[in-house]
């Protein structure tokens, strides 16, 4: 069944960015829809807010701001979906995009009020779905038990528990890393050793810097520096300069093997965190066709946008991590200078208004931009086959859904494939359950080094709709009795 | 053998069928958390492979999380809150 | 740089790498022209039928090119699909096809084109017949309680198309094709030597002769070789679900389960320009038909939708063209690449090295469009 409404502007994803995107733009008298997958709003750093930001204790730092900018939630003109999931959007392009309403949004309602797609349609978008962990490349990475550091920093925040007990290792680097592991030993859970995989002389790399981003952002640089120091005294065994990582196990993860100083060694391994920053999620943002432009400190694309996060379609705005890594404090500015510039454009703000606030939050975000080049060089990402294994062997899966080795990809690039599009036809990587999203970055990566070219000439994945898996039942009207087929 | 223990006070707790055995939740939790909590580290397999296929992201990116929740096959069981009454089927058969 | 070849293709999709492994086969040295993923692709979007019924109601010829074709499938794929000994050679199963009637009005509107088709084509047509509802469900227990009856072709097939183009651009690139990975933007007739000079954007090709295969890309190459076609986009959206249970074992004309489980769901004609976008009614429309037509699949999900573009001549049938000025230039255009690709790599690459396409084809001829402005 499909309904029908519209409204001023859409904003997908409530996470930091979005909900302040949606607060401004409501406070201004216009109408929004609010649409996120989550039960709960509040996005990956404000996760179960709820019931974890009035906790003091280690986690407490994390939600600063979160009730604040939850309170958008209840705001005038402020329509909120909660697990609602989008299946598609489009934006009319000039000269088309002088219609009314040049955005167009199908969605599907969460379970609540009856399950249904919906078509909003809108005078403007903004997008704000936020960013991902970089899916990283080696041997035995699809065994259960190996996840992300940021996942195992979700299920802390989500369901309130720590692992403990032994066998769990923390394998990477970044900041995310280090403040989950500062936050499960405060919490009394247990971790076993840190692998840390950034190459030495990243530090010397990133030295130039450091002085600007202690001007910038001396906050963030204090932070860092104390989980820096955290981490070296925590009584954690840290491995330094790790290479030739691998997950080993039969049906799960049962130990970590890799190469220190010169030394193979094997710890026995039931969970394995792995984290080597984090990418802005561009499933919708190339699910509607928008320019992207490939940021190569952070290795990842981004939508290409104003410094207001105007896309190249001029209806549609991001925010957030989403637009390009840069934390919680910026993807709150970005989302309210968004929602200021929608307003703007859609006639609810004159020129002078909104410069008066603009500019105060434009210098507040260049301030911290230092500090963030500074830890884009300290962390710089991993090559992408750097932890694949020397023979190409064929359990490093580029593809997990589809189970596209790596040794396979190449075999197919020198086949002719010349771009991740063509790789995917030739090996089905990017036709899985995850539609494209955990082999996206990689790929791209892999077929411009293959290819002597630059990522932006390569290309990334097509995206279609539906965003989201979805069950055919839901796009019809009235639905057949479920029996299995003859 | 690394096992998840809560850090901090829970809530009042729910029933969940875990494939038909009934198991108590806490509010905040998802039937992600539950399973992985409960010892499960795979939750379906892969229909390439048939090896086992577990959840990396824990946010709805990864799909590696699909379980059948009150019968609706190929949930993201890391977005499904739990509820009272709940239920959760895991390694549903996939085609061959 | 290397010497001129005897054969350069424009266009590296199924008409065009087929064509080229035909001119390999025969002994040609031939150079692949191909601009890539980022072109209109029509391969890239194919729904993997080999169809015969229906084809060419209006012109034997056509009718006739695709059962030849239909038939050399078998042999064209096991040719092709070096993993050897394998049950559906890329994907290809000869399993006949079906267009389901839902409804008693539907048969009967296929039961008077059967009758109309047969009458044309005379004895030994391609053998499509009608079935009642009782035949139908026999040969396809799954199909849903609406379900009327149908037409059934024993040629009819399907096969994997992404397999095909691969294994046909590993065969060329074995073989020593050279494949240049550009676009081209002239070709150039080079009347001293009788040759071409084709200018890409990543060199120079020179040959001996020139295949026009590029689709919707051809037009703009035409002109300067006294060449012709009409061609327009005609865009076709298809629904992809997640891997099921096998349920469909002919193919069916809009749902098709592919070898790996997935199941295709098409489709539509669409005057959409260039636009390769889906739409949520047409989508809509695609998936009400196939639940009629398989209740099931309502609790199946929906993994992929897209649009791609049929390369469709003002009839539908293909265009096949030797240039008279230009001996060594021919051109081939259809919107079946995937049923043709057999005859493509076997007579129709013959007929165009043997000098006698314009006499083989007549009917394909760009000519029936009236006399060129």
């Amino acid at each position: 069944m499909t309904a029908e409404d519209t409204r001023d502007v859409v904003v997908v994803g409530a996470g930091p960015a979005g909900l302040a995107a949606a607060q401004a733009v409501a406070d201004l008298g216009l109408s929004v829809r609010l649409i996120d997958e989550q039960a709960d709003a509040g996005g990956q750093i404000w996760r179960n807010a709820a019931r974890m930001a009035t906790r003091r204790g280690p986690l407490e730092k994390s939600y600063d701001g979160a009730a604040d900018a939850l309170a958008a939630l209840g705001s005038a003109g402020v329509d909120y979906a909660a697990g609602a999931t989008v299946l598609d959007a489009a934006a009319a392009l000039p000269p088309q995009n002088s219609r009314a309403n040049p955005i167009r949004i199908s969605w599907l309602t969460g379970g609540g009020g009856g399950r249904g797609i919906r078509e909003t349609s809108a005078r403007a978008l903004i997008v704000a779905t936020g960013a991902m962990e970089r899916p990283v490349l080696f041997p035995g990475a699809a065994l259960p038990g190996v996840m992300g550091v940021g996942a195992v920093q979700s299920v802390v925040k989500q369901s309130g528990m720590v692992p403990s007990g032994g066998g769990f290792v923390l394998a990477g680097q970044g900041p995310l890393l280090l403040l989950t592991l500062s936050q499960i030993l405060d919490l009394g859970g247990t971790v076993d050793a840190v692998l840390d995989l950034a190459p030495k002389g990243n530090l010397a790399g990133a030295a130039s810097g450091v002085l600007a981003a202690l001007l910038g952002d001396p906050k963030v640089m204090a932070q860092g520096a104390s989980l820096l120091w955290r981490a070296r005294r925590c009584g954690v065994p840290w491995y330094r300069g790790v290479r030739a990582l691998r997950a080993v196990g039969e049906d799960a993860i049962e130990e970590v093997a890799f190469e220190a100083e010169g030394k193979t060694v094997r710890l026995p391994c039931t969970l394995l965190g792995v984290h080597d920053g984090v990418i802005p999620n561009t499933q919708l943002t190339r699910l509607m066709k928008l320019d992207h432009v490939w940021n190569v400190p952070q290795q990842a694309f981004a939508p290409r946008c104003t410094p207001e996060g105007q896309t190249s379609a001029p209806s549609v705005w991001v925010a957030g991590d989403g637009a390009g890594i840069a934390g919680v404090k910026v993807a709150r500015l970005r989302g309210t200078l968004a929602g200021l510039d929608v307003a703007r454009s859609l006639g609810a703000m004159d020129g002078p208004g909104f410069r008066a606030r603009a500019d105060p939050l434009g210098k507040l975000i260049a301030r911290r931009a230092p500090a963030r080049a500074f830890v884009d060089r300290l962390f710089a990402p991993l090559p992408v086959t750097a932890l694949a294994g020397a023979e190409l062997a064929d359990d490093a899966l580029v593809c997990r859904c589809e189970a596209v080795s790596l040794a396979r990809v190449h075999a197919v690039i020198a086949d002719g494939a010349t771009g991740p599009n063509r790789v995917k036809t030739f090996t089905r990587c990017g036709m899985g359950a995850c539609q494209g999203r955990m082999c996206g970055n990689a790929l791209t990566r892999i077929v411009a080094a293959a290819t002597g070219s630059t990522p932006d000439d390569t290309g990334a994945l097509r995206i279609r709709p539906p965003l989201k898996p979805t069950l055919i039942s839901d796009y019809l009207d009235s639905v057949p009795p479920r029996e299995p087929p003859l | 053998m690394t096992v998840w223990k809560h850090h901090g006070p829970v809530g009042a707790p729910v029933t969940v069928l875990v494939n038909g055995q009934a198991v108590q939740a806490h509010p905040g939790e998802t039937v992600a958390t539950v399973l992985l909590r409960l010892g499960y580290r795979a939750f379906g397999s892969s229909p390439v492979t048939g090896k086992p296929l577990a959840p990396t992201c824990m946010m709805g990116i990864c799909f590696g999380c699909l379980c059948r929740i009150d019968g609706r096959p190929g949930i993201q069981a890391c977005l499904e809150p739990v509820q009272d009454g709940l239920s959760v089927e895991t390694d549903t058969p996939v085609a061959s | 740089m290397s010497g001129a070849a005897d054969v350069a293709v424009v266009g590296g999709g199924l008409v065009g790498a087929s064509l080229a492994w035909g001119f390999q086969r025969s002994g040609a040295s031939v150079t692949l022209i191909d601009a890539g993923e980022d072109r209109f692709h029509a391969s890239g979007g194919n729904f993997g039928l080999v169809w015969v019924q229906g084809k060419g109601a209006n012109c034997p010829e056509y009718a006739n090119l695709s059962l030849r074709s239909a038939k050399a499938w078998q042999q064209f794929a096991e040719t092709l699909d070096d993993r050897g000994g394998q049950q559906a050679p890329l994907g290809y199963r000869a399993c006949g096809g079906v267009k389901i009637a839902l409804g008693e009005a539907e048969l009967n509107t296929m039961a008077a084109g059967l009758d109309r088709a047969n009458h044309k084509a005379g004895p030994g047509g391609n053998d499509t017949v009608l079935l009642d509802e009782r035949a139908l469900r026999d040969m396809i227990p799954s199909v849903g309680p609406e379900a009327a009856g149908g037409t059934f072709c024993p040629h009819d097939g399907h096969a994997d198309p992404l397999a095909t183009l691969h294994a046909l651009r590993r065969a060329l690139r074995r073989a020593g094709v050279r494949v240049v990975h550009g676009k081209a933007l002239q070709v150039i007739a080079d009347t001293p030597t009788q040759g071409f000079r084709i200018e890409t954007d990543a060199g120079r090709v020179t040959c001996g002769r020139v295949v026009l295969a590029a689709g919707l890309g051809t037009p703009g190459l035409c002109e300067p070789l006294g060449l012709r076609v009409k061609l327009r986009p005609q865009r076709g959206q298809i629904v992809v679900t997640e891997r099921t249970d096998r349920f469909l074992d002919p193919v069916c004309h809009s749902v098709r389960q592919t070898e790996n489980g997935t199941v295709m769901l098409g489709d539509s004609k669409e005057e959409a320009g260039f636009d390769t976008s889906t739409t949520p009614e047409v989508t809509r429309t695609i998936l009400k038909r196939a639940v009629r037509c398989f209740p099931h699949l309502a609790h199946v999900r929906l993994m992929r939708t897209w649009g791609a573009l049929r390369v469709m001549s003002p009839d539908g049938l293909p265009i096949y063209q030797t240039s008279a000025r230009h001996p060594g230039a021919s051109l081939v255009t259809c919107h079946s690449g995937v049923t043709l690709a057999a005859s493509h790599s076997g007579e129709v690459a013959t007929a165009i090295l043997e000098d006698r396409m314009n006499e083989t084809y007549p009917a394909f001829s760009p000519d029936r469009f009236g006399v060129a402005a």
